[in-house]
């Protein structure tokens, strides 16, 4: 189907704004290495036959103890970001221990515009990759990161966009507590376990960044979707479910907001599909916020705090 | 490393700690780990040395040598050692001056690698690869004389 109608946002400040992409890259959990600390423990046996009686002894034990190899990933969610003047910008760096230890991680935030403030350092707790003022608990600052073998944790860096001016560049470092350095770097017996701790590939230091930029507070509205065939391909033939997704960014405090979009032509609504957030809605217009019928989906979103997201769902038939 | 209590033992680890072999019977067998460091000679060629393991950490290599000897006063034919592949070690191969091991997939079936293989998660079968190598074995061609000793040796690296 290549007739995608036209979807219609509505929010009080008005413009519609410019489509922006929201990515949220989670990175693949590093491969299972062996754990910092673990004992490895080598016993060989010899076998012969004496007097027709098999015989067997063995060897002594040969161990070695894994050393721990202290490595860090970071990833800007965003290359590049608006922060608005008034509103706060939430910039997500994605943290990874490739390390196979747990270890301890310095996290720290650098602006290369003088004035321009981290309000505050939050752990996405809930690990969805949009930051929640609610939900998403302070990481005071010089508090370091906890993170065990292939953990990885995404740290929103809150700023204020009063200062901002186009090209303020926010950089973000994390670096092993251990120590970093060169690669093979050892630092004695401060692994796991008392194993020795050894500097990897990645330096056990790495910095990401996010270009802001002063742009205005516009809503943006961003549609995909995806097709399910009967025969389980992705054609979009008679008989296949199509599922819009709706992702609704908000970087400034938005009144009013509702989302409308009419069922394509040549499709119909999967009655009871409507989904805001992954939490179902009913179809008929009552408490909720959605409604549905074979004419279009309607979502209302009332006031919307700044630097929140939505996502809308509904699945149509091709007829 | 969260916890540093261990910090004050710090001197003892990724020792290769080496325990006497056990003695009696006329055969011996003692096994030990080293690593394998390369160094850089004058000309700037580098060349791989065996020595004492130092720290290894996941991709490191290693190599495990088997030391066996006929103690006793008899010639003893027939010998065959066998190393079951420690847990977090991933076999390699042969190191140089060692024959080729037979090697198993499971502890039962002996073979050269390219005999070899195993059962995928779907329940077909592929060539077995040295990651899944879980015993190495030799078989003595030649009888050991009384007093005899020889040395077997293999690598691996740290998964």
């Amino acid at each position: 189907m290549t007739a995608a109608r036209k979807t219609a946002a509505k929010w009080a400040r008005g413009a519609t704004a410019p489509v922006a992409a929201c990515l949220c890259l989670f990175a693949a959990p590093a491969v299972a290495a062996t754990q910092a600390g673990t004992s490895i423990v080598n016993i060989a046996t010899l076998n012969w036959n004496q007097d027709g009686q098999p015989k067997t002894i063995p060897s002594n034990t040969a161990t070695l103890v894994t050393a721990e190899t202290l490595d860090v990933t970071i990833t800007a969610d965003r290359a590049a970001a608006s922060a608005p003047t008034g509103t706060t910008t939430a910039v997500g760096f994605l943290v990874i221990n490739t390390g196979n230890g747990s270890e301890d991680f310095n996290f720290g935030v650098t602006a290369d515009q003088s004035g321009v403030a981290v309000s505050r350092l939050a752990i996405d707790s809930d690990n969805d990759g949009v930051y929640d003022a609610a939900k998403d608990r302070t990481l005071a600052p010089g508090t370091a990161l906890s993170l065990t073998a292939g953990q990885q944790v995404r740290v929103f860096v809150l700023i204020d966009g009063t200062q901002v001016t186009a090209g303020t560049t926010i950089s973000a470092t994390v670096t092993a507590k251990t120590g970093s350095g060169a690669p093979g770097t050892v630092f004695a017996g401060a692994g796991d376990n008392g194993s020795d701790a050894v500097v990897g590939q990645t330096h056990a230091t790495a910095t990401a960044a996010t270009i802001l930029s002063p742009a205005a507070a516009q809503p943006s509205l961003v549609k995909s979707q995806s097709v399910f065939a009967p025969d389980g391909s992705a054609r979009a033939m008679r008989g296949a479910i199509v599922t819009y997704t709706l992702a609704a960014t908000f970087p400034g405090a938005t009144a009013n907001v509702s989302i409308d979009d009419p069922i394509p032509a040549g499709t119909a609504y999967v009655p009871g599909s409507l989904t805001l957030d992954q939490r179902a809605l009913s179809d008929g217009a009552d408490t909720d916020a959605g409604a549905a019928d074979t004419s279009g989906i309607h979502v209302a979103l009332g006031n919307v705090a700044a630097a929140g997201s939505h996502t809308i769902q509904f699945s149509v038939k091709i007829q | 490393m969260f916890n540093r209590i261990a910090r004050t033992a710090a001197a003892v680890s990724a020792v290769a700690l080496s325990t006497a072999a056990v003695a009696g019977g006329p055969l011996q067998i003692t096994s030990k780990v080293l690593s394998e460091t390369k160094v850089r000679a004058a000309d700037g060629s580098t060349s791989p040395v065996l020595g004492p393991v130092k720290k290894v950490g996941p991709g490191d290599g290693v190599v495990f040598v088997l030391a066996y000897q006929n103690t006793g006063k008899q010639t003893i034919g027939n010998i065959v050692l066998d190393n079951p592949v420690p847990q977090g070690i991933a076999y390699r191969g042969p190191s140089a001056n060692t024959p080729a091991p037979e090697v198993s997939v499971d502890g039962k079936t002996y073979g050269p690698l390219a005999s070899l293989n195993v059962r995928t998660p779907t329940g077909a079968r592929r060539a077995a690869a040295p990651d899944d190598v879980t015993h190495v074995r030799w078989r003595l061609a030649a009888p050991l004389t009384a007093g005899a000793q020889g040395q077997l040796a293999f690598k691996a690296v740290l998964k």
